[in-house]
């Protein structure tokens, strides 16, 4: 899905990146609060 | 896998017609600023193969230290560093980024995706890795060498070393932060990209092996960051979080790190079960038995693994109940490995079977990685495993599923996709020969040391007694052999078959299926730019 595609269906093509994003924000949420919840766990909840 | 059947409008696709010169930049700009799904996935596998020789050396140098009781090559203290360094090159420089290396190939080829979903992201999460090998590497070099407290870091031993030890901390804290991008990509690929009409229960194995591994290890490498980010303040900010002496609990540290480390056991096996997929019913011609029982044996590897990491600890103390969950809980996971052992077995079950290279190391897969499993479950079995942790009867059995079991699965997709990858036929011969050779010298490296563990040979030691020097002479002339068989695999197979030779053909293989033979041979720069419709 890079710039220089010829995709010829650009409208599937935005709605497809949009998704991408949307799903690759909520996975990196996800990593982010296992990496503080971890921290968190063993300094304030001991 | 229901039939991945092509609609013949949509399938003049423009893997045939539109590799435009002005679209593929050339010489370093080519690497550096890679895009492409191809182009990165080849630079990992280079990478890989890279990591596999620098940590092949290092394991050359402890056979040789242990071919005689004595110290004769190395000091004790740099033989720790070298059993150190060889587990992390190994586990996060060379498995892990060959498997990322066959996604970025396969996953897009497989679903009929263009390219990964983030293509700069994907670019970065590749060449973070050079400098985290190369910081690794150089940690031999500052004050007090590389860090010598085993690949799992343990504390407090982790919080006494010198400056290695930083190194080491921040580069798995790069090569954690590639693998969790890395991951993030494929899942959103997988969910979001396929062609239409390919619906989850229509994805090939591999894409599905690699679903489960990408959530596997979105979970727990956080988990790994934040603990050698606590054993960093505990080395430099003042804190105890594993330091006993300021109230800490270094015990803590093993349970977060096999939190993580146990699954990712199953990171650098999922993946491998997922090639062997492909490989077994493309030369049994048959499809895939049990395909859904087999996406659903996986699923349940994942979710098992994250409630058994205690089984790593048993000679910690921990009370009676605590041995039989994790012990009880380790077993279960036997179960669905075994229905997916007897999926292949079924799966070659009347196929009509050839025996080329790929085969050959699938089939070489099934037969060693399942002796490796059983060691497992009778390691699992606590107290058993309270007389044998740490001895090499472990080192044997991680070696079997590690080995064996991955590196034999990577050995198997090599041979199964380079036509697609090269454009040329590997010499079938050379392959035979770097199959046979690999396994029997494999064979000769780890057997012994399950009756030198059995014995009582302890892990990670320089030295040992008379009587255990029969086995371990055999052992240091079978990694040798073994480590000659990779380099054969390089000259005589790898680098020909990018060279030249004969021309694959788009299907090289009577009995594959999938999408990617539907690409010619070598892949175009570009494909799939006009989804193929999958019925």
């Amino acid at each position: 899905m890079i710039e220089h595609h010829h995709t010829l269906d650009t409208s599937r093509e935005t709605a497809i990146r949009a998704r991408n994003r949307r799903t690759g924000l909520i996975l990196f949420s996800i990593a982010i609060v296992f990496f503080v919840g971890i921290i968190v766990k063993y300094t304030l909840l001991r | 896998m229901s039939s991945t059947a092509i609609d013949p409008i949509h399938d003049h696709h423009d893997a045939h017609g539109h590799d435009h010169a002005h679209e593929m930049p050339t010489g370093w700009r080519r690497w550096l600023l890679a895009t492409n799904h191809k182009d990165i996935g080849t630079l990992y596998l280079f990478f890989s193969f890279a990591m596999l020789m620098e940590g092949g050396v290092l394991a050359l140098a402890l056979r040789t230290e242990l071919f005689e009781p004595g110290l004769q090559i190395v000091n004790p203290e740099l033989f720790n560093q070298f059993t150190t360094m060889h587990g992390l090159i190994m586990v996060f420089g060379a498995i892990m980024p060959a498997f990322v290396g066959f996604a970025n190939w396969q996953v897009p080829l497989m679903i009929g995706a263009p390219d990964m979903a983030f293509a700069r992201m994907n670019n970065f999460s590749f060449w973070l890795l050079p400098p985290a090998a190369i910081l690794l590497t150089l940690s031999f070099f500052v004050p007090g060498g590389a860090t010598a407290a085993g690949w799992t870091l343990y504390a407090p031993l982790s919080i006494q070393m010198g400056p290695g030890m930083d190194l080491a901390i921040f580069a798995i804290h790069i090569m954690g932060a590639s693998s969790i991008m890395g991951s993030i990509n494929i899942i959103v690929t997988i969910l979001n990209m396929r062609a239409p009409g390919m619906t989850l229960m229509k994805m090939p194995m591999f894409v599905w092996t690699w679903l489960i591994t990408a959530y596997l290890l979105i979970a727990v490498m956080p988990v790994l960051a934040g603990a050698i980010t606590m054993m960093l303040t505990d080395r430099h900010f003042g804190t105890s979080f594993f330091n006993a002496a300021g109230g800490g609990d270094p015990v803590m540290y093993q349970h977060i790190f096999w939190f993580f480390g146990h699954p990712e056991v199953y990171i650098m096996i999922l993946p491998a079960f997922g090639i062997v997929s492909q490989v077994i019913p493309a030369f049994a011609r048959k499809p895939l038995f049990g395909y859904a029982s087999m996406v659903y044996a996986t699923s349940s590897i994942a979710i098992l693994s994250f409630i058994v990491w205690a089984h790593h600890m048993f000679t910690t103390g921990m009370p009676v109940t605590g041995q039989l969950f994790f012990m009880y809980a380790t077993m279960l996971i036997a179960v669905p490995t075994g229905v997916k052992v007897f999926n292949w077995i079924a799966t070659m079950w009347k196929g009509s079977m050839t025996f080329e290279t790929p085969m050959l190391f699938a089939i070489g897969f099934l037969f060693v990685f399942t002796f490796g499993g059983f060691t497992g479950l009778i390691l699992a079995i606590s107290p058993i495993d309270i007389q044998l942790q740490d001895t090499y009867y472990v080192v044997a059995h991680f070696h079997y599923v590690l080995v064996a079991g991955s590196l034999f699965a990577i050995f198997a997709g090599f041979y199964y996709w380079a036509p697609k990858w090269t454009g040329h036929m590997y010499n079938e011969t050379r392959g035979k020969i770097h199959f046979w050779s690999s396994l029997i010298s494999f064979n000769v490296t780890f057997f012994p040391m399950h009756f030198l563990g059995l014995a009582g040979m302890p892990r990670r030691y320089a030295d040992y007694p008379m009587q255990f020097t029969d086995f371990h002479q055999i052992a240091t002339v079978g990694a040798f052999w073994f480590g000659l068989s990779q380099v054969y695999f390089l000259f005589a197979i790898v680098l020909p078959c990018i060279k030249g030779g004969p021309k694959a053909a788009d299907k090289p293989w009577e009995g594959a299926e999938g999408l990617e033979w539907t690409v010619p041979s070598p892949a175009p720069f570009h494909t799939f730019e006009t989804p193929p419709l999958v019925r």
